[in-house]
């Protein structure tokens, strides 16, 4: 499998001095799914917005090998989609099909691809038929399947998802993982949920205070009791032996 | 999200709503631009508006007290303004009411307009007047995120009483300015976040849209059957 992110020695500081990634690297495989996990302000949500350039720190990132710039910024938001944690800050435009035009409207597609797009998204997400409803008037877990045909709109290479399945009720979580495990192509999660992590990803690296503490694979990690206690985690239920 | 207060009968089937979004606004335009022209004094033509107004009420189907209620409220300012402008009328008690008849019936029909029209629709409609995008765009994030505000507002406001026993005036002020402190915090959070979601899908500064269906040639017609009732008034009376 070829190699389509890769992040050497990244460093980033907020505006008010606090360091949330320190000189972090990692690589990631094509059609590879990985998991970010930790406790809370560990680094997750910020290393995920430096996938598509929201957040630009120190360090390299290269996305299928193009070097993370300004000039290139469009072109690395085709190919990398961010799912938000809240899907209200990702729906805002007044109807559902506004919303996911939005992307493919930036992306200068013909009118009937735009369409076309917007139908088939809705029909990945199962939410046929939602084109004309306004996004308040949804449940959690519709917007949420919404916020992700946003993202399936532009056809992206890779998914990076802040924490898909939080709030989310048992059948909805199902709906949403049901609809990840479909997509064909690179997935990237930061999240809690690490009995979603553990159906879903084989690969996970466990972040704390914005650097690497372990990376490798999901049943190993996720079964060291050890390390998720140093994490500020804990072992998912289904792998506690009786 | 429990809150109706823009569209609140968008659903009523009427023949009013049998009519486009963008011919139901341009009606409403022609009619407010059209009453400003109305010289003063002119009861006969003030009336004729009156019966259309009430036409058009009646073909909407809203309901009267809903419509009162709404109208009322929203002309105050409007009457305020026309009575103490009015003072320095000669004929203060005459212009009062002609001047503040003429905002009313302006109010009720833009009140029939945007209860009966689903708001996105409405927002389109703007768009296909050629108002300019960012304000189309200002409009729907008012509108998107409007529910979204008064639903934190409702649960700051809960969380505020589940821990208050005191009625005291002095702490309900308190209560009411970190409330709306923490409002704005979260409104700057929120279009930081916003934007960032934009940015995401390839947002590069200018707004895009799709292009809208046609209007059919009856939906011209019932534009200009309007129009005609608007207009013609002023040769005959």
């Amino acid at each position: 499998m070829s190699e389509i992110i890769s992040i050497k020695n990244l460093s980033f500081k907020y505006h008010d001095g606090s360091e949330a990634l320190k000189n972090l690297s990692l690589a990631i495989s094509e059609n590879e799914r990985v998991a970010f996990v930790g406790g809370n302000g560990a680094g997750k949500s910020t290393l995920l917005l430096h996938l598509n350039g929201i957040l630009q720190g120190e360090g390299d990132v290269k996305i299928y090998g193009k070097e993370l710039r300004k000039s290139n910024l469009t072109e690395i938001r085709k190919i990398v989609g961010i799912l938000f944690e809240d899907p209200d800050d990702q729906l805002f435009c007044p109807t559902v099909s506004e919303d996911i035009a939005f992307g493919p409207l930036n992306l200068e597609l013909s009118e009937n691809e735009i369409k076309s797009r917007v139908k088939d998204s809705l029909a990945k997400v199962g939410l046929e038929g939602f084109e004309n409803r306004s996004p308040h008037r949804l449940s959690y877990g519709e917007k949420k399947r919404i916020a992700l045909a946003t993202l399936f709109a532009m056809e992206p290479k890779i998914l990076a998802l802040d924490e898909p399945t939080s709030n989310l009720d048992p059948k909805s979580r199902r709906k949403l993982i049901e609809i990840l495990k479909s997509f064909n192509g690179t997935v990237i999660l930061a999240t809690h949920d690490l009995e979603c992590v553990l159906e879903l990803c084989e690969r996970t690296i466990v972040l704390k205070n914005g650097e690497i503490l372990k990376d490798g694979s999901t049943r190993d990690i996720l079964a060291n009791e050890k390390l998720m206690l140093d994490s500020d985690l804990e072992v998912p239920v289904s792998l506690i032996k009786n | 999200m429990h809150h109706d207060f823009f569209d609140k009968y968008k659903d009523v089937k009427s023949a009013w709503s049998e009519i486009k979004p963008l011919i139901r606004l341009l009606i409403s335009i022609a009619f407010v631009i059209s009453l400003s022209f109305v010289p003063m004094f002119n009861w006969i033509i003030i009336w004729y508006y009156c019966f259309i107004l009430m036409f058009i009420l009646f073909l909407s189907r809203l309901p009267e007290l809903y419509f009162l209620k709404r109208t009322i409220i929203i002309s105050i300012p409007a009457f305020l303004i026309s009575l103490s402008a009015s003072f320095l009328k000669p004929n203060q008690g005459e212009w009062l009411l002609f001047v503040f008849l003429k905002s009313y019936l302006s109010i009720s029909i833009m009140v029939i307009l945007i209860s009966t029209t689903p708001f996105p629709s409405l927002i389109s409609s703007l768009e296909r007047i050629f108002v300019p995008r960012l304000i189309i765009s200002l409009l729907g994030f008012v509108y998107r995120y409007s529910f979204l505000f008064i639903d934190e507002f409702e649960s700051l406001e809960r969380t505020y009483k589940s821990r208050t026993i005191s009625k005291s005036f002095k702490l309900k002020k308190s209560a009411v300015s970190n409330i709306s402190a923490t409002l704005f915090r979260i409104s700057l959070e929120k279009s930081e976040k916003v934007h960032q979601s934009m940015l995401s899908r390839g947002f590069t500064g200018s707004f895009r849209t799709l292009s809208h269906e046609k209007i059919s040639a009856v939906q011209i017609s019932v534009l200009t059957i309007f129009l005609i009732l608007f207009i013609g008034v002023r040769f005959i009376v």
